[in-house]
């Protein structure tokens, strides 16, 4: 499907043919502006796309909204205007919308509220609540109802380390025992990538790769990430030329430098670092196995960093 | 186990939705519930303070004029001047996103707008129906007739109110629109007087608005069955309130472009 804004002048979506399977947890990495909201907008309903179909468990989401609303849960980016409903009221009366009934939607809150360390706040409206809070608010009234497929917009921007953990544990055990699938948008690459079964990356509104974390790390050819930044004043430019014979060089901001290089180049690399560049030069210097972050840096040319 | 995709047009879902909607509407006005009744209640009364004072002898046609003008001023204001700042506020913070996310129909979803302003603007009605019995001595109880009467007028003006909150850049100006034709419709339009008052050329415009019939089939409450002149008036009421929610159901952008 393609998606044109502003009379055809900005192109949002381009030639975006992608197929999720029923219970899978698919992602959508890309840069800001990479298309990534609109493609999750279309697919909910609320942007019609120019061109293409977009069908959810057999429902046109243009010709037949309700059939596909009825099976969707969504988490957007901003948290909802319900901010004078308390953290109960809002997942109780998303699950009765969805079509529980009350016995069930309440029971559905009460168990969302202890798992994602709510229960103390139930009884506080929304607008009281912090930014991360509310967050896990939006994650339960995401999951409220039984819908068989739910949009996560950046879900764990903003939630403390524990109710991240608590929410990708949540996402994992959802799709495995329920058979629940989601679609997930998302910058905090390394921590999705232990719940992806599938990634599609997104550049200028493309899908410019799509394939499991594996398949996409493995065009890496299981190579070593070396990470270089230099001291204020200093630059990694001296050490550029050489460096970029030892493996495929990605140029960040503030003159870092991603190399990711063969194992068995690992010590010949550090040595050009510290005659070309000098260590002392350096305020970090790291290096780790490649990981799916770098195949989105990697296919982004150093824009997406 | 939610219902089946099948079910969901069905006209008891339908119902349902409008009856939870409602409550979330009820749920959030209700912190702002006070300052709600307080607007539709305290500026009703502070005029009837005021035309207690002015017009002393007041004989009884003009304190149910005063009483009925007063009436219709609470539900302008607990309807029209808040439905079209609530409904620029949602729309500013993207809470239609929400709504349109959910299998729900988007009548559903206007419905339950007229409905939560029109039960919020009873409390404020009432209240100056008693405090403008106690101001001027008097006890005036209206027909059963006013029901409807009030029911209509709120549903008309709820829908000015979200047709102004919909077209308006945000809710600031929402606010200060919703106000103006509020202040106007109080001034302008024969709440606190007969339409014969106005002069011939300013009568068109206020036969093209509800008030002038709201105001009418209230102060003809006081007097008992009227059953010719109230018709007209719940006629009108009736045609006022289909046609701002046809308006509000097409001008509602329930997808974002």
């Amino acid at each position: 499907m393609r998606k044109l804004y502003k009379d055809g002048k900005i192109l949002a979506n381009d030639d975006v043919s992608v197929e999720i399977r029923a219970g899978e947890v698919f992602g959508l990495l890309g840069p800001n502006g990479a298309g990534k909201t609109t493609l999750v907008r279309q697919l909910l309903g609320l942007l019609r796309p120019t061109s293409g179909r977009i069908s959810v468990m057999g429902y046109d989401v243009v010709r037949q909204p309700s059939g596909a609303k009825h099976l969707i849960g969504y988490m957007a980016q901003r948290p909802f205007g319900l901010h004078q409903l308390t953290v109960q009221e809002a997942m109780e009366f998303t699950a009765r919308l969805r079509g529980c009934e009350k016995t069930d939607a309440h029971r559905q809150a009460v168990a969302l509220m202890e798992e994602l360390g709510l229960a103390e706040h139930r009884r506080r409206i929304l607008m009281r609540l912090s930014l991360g809070l509310l967050k896990a608010v939006c994650f339960g009234m995401a999951v409220a109802g039984h819908p068989r497929l739910i949009f996560l917009d950046e879900p764990t921007e903003s939630l403390d380390p524990g109710r991240r953990r608590v929410l990708w544990n949540r996402i994992r055990s959802m799709s495995q025992q329920e058979g629940i699938t989601f679609l997930l948008v998302t910058h905090n690459i390394n921590e999705a990538e232990s719940v992806l079964d599938r990634v599609a990356i997104m550049g200028e509104g493309r899908v410019l790769a799509l394939g499991t974390p594996r398949e996409l790390k493995r065009t890496l050819d299981d190579r070593l990430r070396v990470e270089i930044a230099p001291q204020e004043g200093c630059s990694t430019s001296p050490g550029l030329p050489a460096l970029e014979e030892m493996g495929e060089v990605i140029r960040l901001k503030n003159d870092s430098l991603v190399v990711l290089t063969q194992r068995a180049n690992l010590s010949a690399v550090i040595d050009l670092i510290q005659r070309l560049i000098g260590m002392e030069n350096l305020a970090e210097f790291r290096v780790a196995d490649a990981t799916l972050e770098d195949v989105y840096i990697r296919l982004g040319g150093g824009k997406f960093a | 186990m939610p219902r089946p995709a099948g079910n969901r047009t069905s006209f008891l879902s339908f119902l349902r939705d409008t009856a939870l909607l409602t409550g979330i509407h009820l749920r959030i006005v209700r912190w702002a519930g006070t300052f709600t009744v307080l607007v539709s209640f305290a500026l009703p009364v502070a005029f009837l303070i005021l035309m207690r004072l002015m017009n002393p002898d007041a004989s009884p046609d003009q304190v149910r004029l005063y009483i009925s003008g007063n009436m219709v001023n609470a539900v302008v204001q607990a309807t029209l001047t808040m439905m079209a700042q609530t409904v620029a506020g949602q729309r500013e913070a993207r809470t239609f996103a929400y709504y349109v996310s959910l299998p729900i129909h988007k009548m559903s979803l206007i419905l339950s707008l007229l409905l939560a302003y029109l039960l919020q603007s009873l409390p404020g009605l009432i209240g100056v129906l008693l405090v403008g019995n106690l101001v001027f001595g008097v006890w005036l109880m209206p027909h059963w007739s006013i029901i409807p009467i009030v029911l209509l007028l709120g549903a008309s003006l709820s829908g000015l109110g979200a047709l102004i909150g919909i077209r308006a850049r945000n809710a600031m100006a929402a606010n200060a629109l919703g106000l103006s034709l509020a202040f106007m419709s109080m001034f302008v339009l024969p709440v606190y007087y007969p339409i014969e008052v106005l002069p011939a050329w300013l009568r068109p415009l206020a036969y093209a608005f509800p008030v002038t019939y709201g105001a009418h089939g209230i102060r003809m409450s006081f007097l008992g069955p009227q059953e010719a002149g109230l018709l007209v008036d719940l006629l009108a009421l009736m045609g006022f309130s289909l046609a701002t929610f046809l308006a509000v159901t097409y001008g509602l952008r329930w997808q974002d472009e």
